[in-house]
C-alpha cells in the first residue's frame, strides 16, 4: 500500500514540493514564533526571580519535618523542577533589622547564593552571612564574629552574596536544616514547575498532596505572570485576566498558528487530491476497498507531514534561536538568554495538522465510495445547476464569467486565500492600534513626571509607612551635589474621599480596576460605597513643593492654585483623570473648583496596622475632613507605583498642609534634574551615596524607565510586524499555489478557450480583473476582521490595562495602504499564475 | 470551379532535438478547395492529428508553408494568427472540448463573444441548436448531456462563428454508431449548406469514404490523395 503512496509522491514533484512548503513555511512560523514566545517569558520570569524570588509558588507547611516534606516531593505527581524549604527561626531589631533563616541547601541553588569566604555551617550554632549585611550591619570582621538571637549564640563561620536580599535591602544569615533543628515546624516551601508544563494545574496537584489551605498557598505573581499565567491563584479569574492569560499562553498561539497553517495547506491540498479524483476513481474500480484508499492518501499525506514537519520545527527552531541570541535585547529584558523549544507548541500543531490529514484522507475516501466519477464532476457544478442562467442573455464577454465560476466552485479554498491574506492587515492595523494607544497612555502616565518636572532621577521609599523617607537635611545635601539643578521634593499619603452621586458621571472604568487582585487586596478596592449609596473612592494624597505647585499651573482646568490658601489646611487640589490614549475631558467626575469633600484618613498612630488602607473596620483608627476643591488640573507631576498608582481619585497638598494636617515630615519621593553637561552614571552615583542610609529609599533613573519601557514595546511591535511580514508572505504563497494549482486543473479549459480564437492578452487581462476580485474580498474581509479586532482591543484596554476612554481609532493612511497592497498582490499573483498556464504551447494545454 | 482555400507546401514538423528527433510531418503538399470535406486518414501516430493542429494554427511548422485564404499563416505573429483562427477557423474535437461551467447555449455562442464586441444574434443561436436538435437541451450543462449531444453541441460551437474551415480531429471517436452518422451528415450538410470547408482526422475508412476526399498520410509522409466517387 504504502509502495502507491511513494509513487505519487515522487512522480507528482510539483504537488509534492508545493505541499511540502506550505507545511515547512507554516510550521517555521509556528515553531519559530511559540519558542521565541516561551522564551522570552522564560526570560522574563528569571528576571522577576532575582528580583523577588526564585519560586513560582509557595506553600507554608506546619507540623511536618523536613524529611516528610522532601519524601512528598519525590513521590508527587507534580512536575517540580526545583524546590526549597525557607523557615524564620528569629528575627531581631538591634543594631538593625536581622533575620536568621534555616534553609536546606537547595535554597541556595535555587536562589544562585555563592559562599564567598569562609564554610557552610556543619554543626549547631553556626551561621552564614549575607554580604551586603555585614557593612550594614558594621560587622568589620564578619568571619569567627558571633551573632545572639533571643539569647542563643550564633557563630557566623561564612559569608554568602544572596542577589534578591541585596535588592530588598534586607539583612539576613542562614543556617541549613540538615544541622539545626527549626524553632517551630513552620516551613515555606518554594516551588518551581517545568516551564513547559500547566504551572496552574501542577501548583494545585501539589496542594491537593500537601493539603494545605488557600490562605497557606502563595503565588509569585511576577514569575507566574511573566510566564503568562496570570489568574494564578484560585480566586482571581477575572474575565480579563483569562483573555491576559489565553492571549500570552503559547499552547493558544500554537493552535492559531497550526489552524492558519491548515487553512493554507487545505487550499493546496484540496485542489491537489480533487484533481486526482479520476486515478483514486481507477484504483476504486480496480478493487481498492474503501480502507485501503484512505491508507494510500493517508500514508502519502503523513509522510509528507512528517517530512515538512521535522524540517519546519528544525529550521524554525534553530532559525529563531539564531535571531534570539544575535539580538536578545530585541526579545527579552534579561540577560539570561536561555532559549527552549516549546515542545506544547510542537505537539499541539502536529496533532492539528494530524486531523486535517485524516479528515481530508476521509473526505476523498467518502466521495470516491460514495459517488461514481460522473457524479463528482456533477457535484462541481451544483451549484451552477440551481440557477441554469443563459450568461450570453445577459453579457457579452463569458471569458471572465468562466474564470469567476472557477472561483465559486471553490468557496472554501477561495475564503482561506482571502482569510490569510487579510490577516495580515488585521494583525498590523490591530497592534498598530494597541501599541500605540499603550505609547500614548505610557506618556501621559509614566513620563508624566517628564513633561512638568523634566526630572531624570527620583529617590523613592518602597514602604507603606506614611511618614518614612528623607528628611529636609537629606535635601539639602541633595541639592548640593555637582549636576544637580533642581530637587523637587514630595510627600504621599493615602485617602478616601466621600463623592455625591451628582459626583460621579461614570463608574466603569473604577469597577473594572476593582477587579484588579493588588487593589482588590490591599485596598478592598478602589470604589465602594457607604450606607447612603455615596461613593467612597480612594487614592493617593500628594504633598507638593512650591515650584511643583507652581509647574502645576500648566494643567489647571478649574479654580486657582494659591500656595498661602493651601497652608491653611483647608484647601486641596484634585487631579482629574485623564486618559493617555485619548486626552479625554473629565467625563468620570463632576468635581469643579469650590465643591467640598469629606477625605478620610488613617491616623498615622496606626499606620503599622496591616489592614489600615482598606478604610474598614474601627472608625477611631481614621480621621475625616471637610476639604475644599481649590482647583482641579489634568495631570499630577509624579506617581509613585506603591499606592493607588492613579487609579483612584488624587489629591494635592502642599508639604506643608500636609504635615500641619497629618503630622507627615519626611519626603516619600524626591525628584532630581541634572545639568546638561554632568556625567550621568557618575551622577547616579554620587546622588545614591547620599541617600544610601535612608531605609528602603530606593533610586529611580526615570529616563531609562520611560525608555526601557517604550523599548519592551517596540520589541513586542517588532515581533508582531516580523509575524506579520511572515504571514503576507505565506499568504502570497498560498495564493500563488491556489491559483496555480486552479489554473493547472483548469489547463485544459484554458487551452479551448486559446484555441477558439482567445489571446494571451485578453486572458491576462480577465486574470487581473480576477486578481482584482480577489483583492477586493480580501480588502473587506481584513476591514471587517480590523472592526472586530479595535473593538476587542479597546475592551481589552478598559478592561486589563484600566484605561478611562479608550476609544475606536482606525488609522486610515495605514488601512488604505495595507489595503492597495492587498489589490496589487492579488493582481500580481493570479497574472504570475495563468503565466506559467500560458507558457505552454495551446496543443500542450489542451492534452 | 471553387478557388482553392488551403494550400500546403512543404510542410515539416519535427519534435525534439538531436537524438530525440522525431519527424511528424515530413515534406507535405496539397490543397483543398472551398466547400470541400476532406478526410485525413492514416494509422494511429502517423501525423494527421499534427497536420491538423498544424492547419488551425495551434502548432508552428518546423519548415514548409500553410496558406489560407491567401494568407501566409507561419508568417504571422502568435497575436494575429489567435485573431486569424478566430476568425476563419472552427474546431471540433474527438472529446467535445466544452466548458463544463457553461450550458449549452452560452458553449454554443462562445467564440462569438471572445472579442466582447459583437452582439450574439440568439435568432441564429435559435435555428443552429434547433437544427441540431439541441435546443431543448439549452440549460443543460456539458456533463448532462449524452455523448451524441456533446458533440453536436461542439459542432453548433464551430458552426456558429461561420468560419471558413472547420477542423474535425476524429470526432466520432467517442460515439456509438448511431450517433456517428448523425454527425458525419451533420458535417456533411453543413459543409453544402454553409459553403464551407471541413477537414476531419479519422482512423475509419468507412467515414472517410462519406467525404469528398481522402488524404492518407503513413509515418508522416503524404502516401496519396485520392477523391471519393
Amino acid at each position: 500500500m504504502y509502495k502507491i503512496s511513494w509513487q505519487y509522491i515522487k512522480k507528482n514533484i510539483n504537488n509534492t514540493f508545493a505541499l511540502l512548503l506550505c507545511i515547512v513555511v507554516s510550521t517555521i512560523l509556528l515553531v519559530g514564533v511559540t519558542s521565541t514566545l516561551k522564551s522570552m517569558q522564560i526570560n522574563k520570569s528569571q528576571y522577576y526571580a532575582k528580583q523577588t524570588g526564585n519560586y513560582q509558588y509557595k506553600y507554608r507547611i506546619e507540623n511536618e519535618n523536613y524529611k516528610n516534606i522532601e519524601k512528598k516531593i519525590e513521590n508527587s505527581k507534580a512536575d517540580v523542577d526545583s524546590w526549597s524549604i525557607l523557615s524564620r527561626m528569629y528575627s531581631i531589631d538591634k543594631p538593625k533589622y536581622f533575620d536568621l533563616y534555616l534553609c536546606d541547601r537547595n535554597f541556595f541553588k535555587q536562589n544562585n547564593i555563592k559562599l564567598l569566604k569562609g564554610r557552610y555551617p556543619n554543626k549547631k550554632g553556626e551561621m552564614l552571612i549575607e554580604e551586603w549585611s555585614i557593612s550594614n550591619m558594621s560587622l568589620t570582621k564578619a568571619i569567627n564574629s558571633s551573632m545572639k538571637f533571643q539569647g542563643k549564640k550564633y557563630k557566623i563561620v561564612g559569608i554568602v552574596s544572596d542577589s534578591y536580599m541585596k535588592t530588598s535591602n534586607t539583612n539576613v544569615g542562614y543556617t541549613f536544616v540538615d544541622v539545626e533543628e527549626p524553632i517551630s515546624p513552620k516551613y515555606e516551601v518554594n516551588v518551581n514547575f517545568d516551564y513547559q508544563s500547566d504551572i496552574l494545574k501542577e501548583s494545585k496537584t501539589l496542594k491537593d498532596e500537601f493539603k494545605v489551605s488557600s490562605k497557606n498557598y502563595l503565588v509569585n505573581r511576577d514569575t507566574t505572570e511573566a510566564l503568562g499565567y496570570y489568574a494564578a491563584s484560585e480566586d482571581e479569574s477575572t474575565f480579563a485576566q483569562i483573555v491576559e492569560q489565553i492571549a500570552s499562553n503559547e499552547k493558544v498561539i500554537a493552535i492559531l498558528f497550526a489552524v492558519f497553517g491548515c487553512f493554507i495547506t487545505y487550499s493546496v491540498l484540496n485542489i491537489i487530491l480533487t484533481q486526482r479524483m479520476r486515478q483514486y476513481g481507477i484504483l476504486v474500480t480496480l478493487g481498492a476497498t474503501k480502507y485501503k484508499l484512505f491508507r494510500i492518501i493517508f500514508n502519502e499525506l503523513l509522510t509528507l507531514l512528517i517530512a515538512g514537519y521535522t524540517i519546519g520545527a528544525v529550521v524554525g527552531f534553530y532559525g529563531s534561536k539564531i535571531l534570539f541570541k544575535l539580538r536578545p535585547n530585541d526579545y527579552i529584558v534579561s540577560q539570561s538568554n536561555i532559549f527552549i523549544l516549546s515542545k506544547n507548541a510542537i505537539s499541539i500543531g502536529f496533532a492539528i495538522y494530524l486531523i486535517l490529514i485524516v479528515v481530508m484522507s476521509y473526505i476523498i475516501t467518502y466521495k470516491i465510495n460514495k459517488k461514481t466519477l460522473l457524479n463528482s464532476f456533477e457535484e462541481i457544478s451544483k451549484h451552477l445547476k440551481k440557477k441554469r442562467i443563459i450568461l450570453s442573455s445577459k453579457k457579452r464577454d463569458l471569458i471572465p464569467s468562466i474564470f469567476s465560476r472557477y472561483r465559486k466552485m471553490r468557496p472554501v479554498s477561495f475564503a482561506c486565500t482571502i482569510i490569510s491574506l487579510a490577516l495580515c492587515g488585521v494583525i498590523l492595523c490591530g497592534s498598530n492600534y494597541y501599541f500605540s494607544t499603550i505609547k500614548e497612555e505610557n506618556k501621559m502616565r509614566v513620563a508624566g513626571g517628564d513633561e512638568g518636572l523634566a526630572y531624570d532621577y527620583a529617590f523613592k521609599s518602597e514602604n507603606n509607612v506614611f511618614d518614612s523617607g528623607l528628611k529636609n537635611s537629606d535635601l539639602d545635601r541633595l541639592k548640593k551635589v555637582d549636576g544637580i539643578k533642581n530637587i523637587y521634593a514630595f510627600k504621599q499619603f493615602m485617602g478616601e474621599t466621600k463623592l455625591h452621586k451628582k459626583q460621579m458621571v461614570s463608574d466603569a472604568s473604577y469597577k473594572e480596576a476593582n477587579k484588579d487582585k493588588r487593589l482588590k487586596g490591599y485596598f478592598n478596592g478602589i470604589l465602594n460605597k457607604d450606607l447612603n449609596n455615596n461613593y467612597l473612592l480612594k487614592g493617593d494624597i500628594n504633598g507638593y513643593d512650591e515650584d511643583m505647585l507652581e509647574k502645576e499651573k500648566m494643567y489647571l482646568e478649574t479654580g486657582k492654585i494659591d500656595k498661602a490658601k493651601l497652608d491653611t489646611g483647608k484647601y486641596v487640589i484634585v487631579i482629574i483623570p485623564v486618559d493617555g490614549a485619548t486626552g479625554a475631558t473629565n467625563t468620570i467626575l463632576n468635581i469643579k473648583a469650590g465643591d467640598t469633600l469629606e477625605v478620610k484618613t488613617p491616623k498615622l498612630q496606626n499606620q503599622n496596622e496591616l489592614d489600615i488602607l482598606t478604610f474598614k473596620g474601627d472608625e477611631a483608627r481614621y480621621e475625616t475632613r471637610e476639604l475644599t476643591v481649590l482647583a482641579t488640573v489634568r495631570m499630577g507631576l509624579v506617581s509613585s507605583d506603591y499606592w493607588t498608582a492613579g487609579n483612584g481619585l488624587d489629591l494635592i497638598m502642599s508639604n506643608k498642609e500636609m504635615e500641619k494636617l497629618y503630622g507627615i515630615s519626611k519626603y516619600d519621593i524626591a525628584c532630581a534634574d541634572k545639568t546638561e553637561d554632568v556625567d550621568s552614571a557618575k551622577l547616579a552615583n554620587d546622588v545614591q551615596e547620599v541617600v544610601k542610609d535612608v531605609p528602603r529609599m530606593n533610586f529611580q533613573d526615570n529616563r531609562t524607565q520611560l525608555e526601557e519601557q517604550n523599548a519592551s514595546l517596540r520589541r513586542q511591535e517588532n515581533l508582531i510586524d516580523v509575524l506579520a511580514i511572515s504571514v503576507i508572505l505565506i499568504s502570497i504563497f498560498n495564493m500563488l499555489n491556489s491559483m496555480r494549482h486552479m489554473f493547472s486543473s483548469r489547463k485544459k479549459e484554458i487551452g479551448i478557450i486559446r484555441a477558439i480564437g482567445t489571446n494571451e492578452k485578453k486572458i491576462l487581462r480577465v486574470m487581473a480583473k480576477e486578481g482584482a476580485i480577489y483583492g477586493i474580498y480580501t480588502n473587506l474581509c481584513m476591514f471587517l476582521g480590523i472592526y472586530i479586532v479595535t473593538n476587542l482591543m479597546c475592551q481589552h484596554l478598559k478592561s486589563v490595562c484600566f484605561l478611562y476612554h479608550p476609544v475606536v481609532k482606525y488609522d486610515l493612511k495605514a488601512i488604505v495602504f495595507i489595503a492597495i497592497i492587498n489589490l496589487v498582490v492579488s493582481i500580481f499573483t493570479a497574472i504570475v499564475s495563468i503565466k506559467k498556464v500560458l507558457s505552454e504551447h495551446v496543443v500542450t494545454n489542451m492534452l | 470551379m471553387e478557388k482553392t482555400i488551403i494550400e500546403v507546401k512543404d510542410l515539416c514538423k519535427e519534435y525534439g532535438s538531436h537524438e530525440n528527433k522525431v519527424e511528424a510531418l515530413s515534406n507535405i503538399s496539397f490543397g483543398i478547395k472551398k466547400g470541400e470535406f476532406v478526410a485525413v486518414v492514416g494509422t494511429s501516430g502517423s501525423g494527421k492529428s499534427t497536420l491538423l493542429n498544424l492547419l488551425g494554427g495551434l502548432d508552428v511548422p518546423t519548415s514548409g508553408k500553410i496558406k489560407i485564404a491567401d494568407k501566409d499563416m507561419t508568417a504571422l505573429k502568435n497575436d494575429k494568427l489567435t485573431r486569424f483562427r478566430s476568425k476563419h477557423i472552427g474546431f471540433v474535437f474527438q472529446n467535445y472540448s466544452l466548458i463544463p461551467v457553461l450550458n449549452v447555449y452560452d458553449n454554443v455562442v462562445l467564440g462569438a463573444t471572445i472579442n466582447g464586441k459583437c452582439k450574439i444574434d440568439h435568432e441564429k443561436a435559435k435555428s443552429l441548436m434547433e437544427s441540431l436538435q439541441i435546443w431543448n437541451k439549452r440549460k443543460n450543462y456539458p456533463n448532462e448531456l449524452s455523448g451524441g449531444q456533446q458533440q453536436r453541441v461542439a459542432i453548433a460551437r464551430a458552426l456558429f462563428v461561420e468560419p471558413d474551415i472547420i477542423l474535425a480531429d476524429e470526432p466520432t471517436g467517442n460515439l456509438d454508431q448511431k450517433n456517428t452518422l448523425e454527425v458525419m451528415n451533420l458535417l456533411g450538410e453543413c459543409s453544402k449548406k454553409y459553403n464551407q470547408t471541413i477537414i476531419m482526422v479519422t482512423h475509419e475508412n468507412d467515414m472517410a469514404a462519406k467525404c469528398d476526399r481522402q488524404i492518407r498520410i503513413s509515418d508522416g509522409k503524404l502516401e496519396e490523395v485520392t477523391a471519393n466517387v
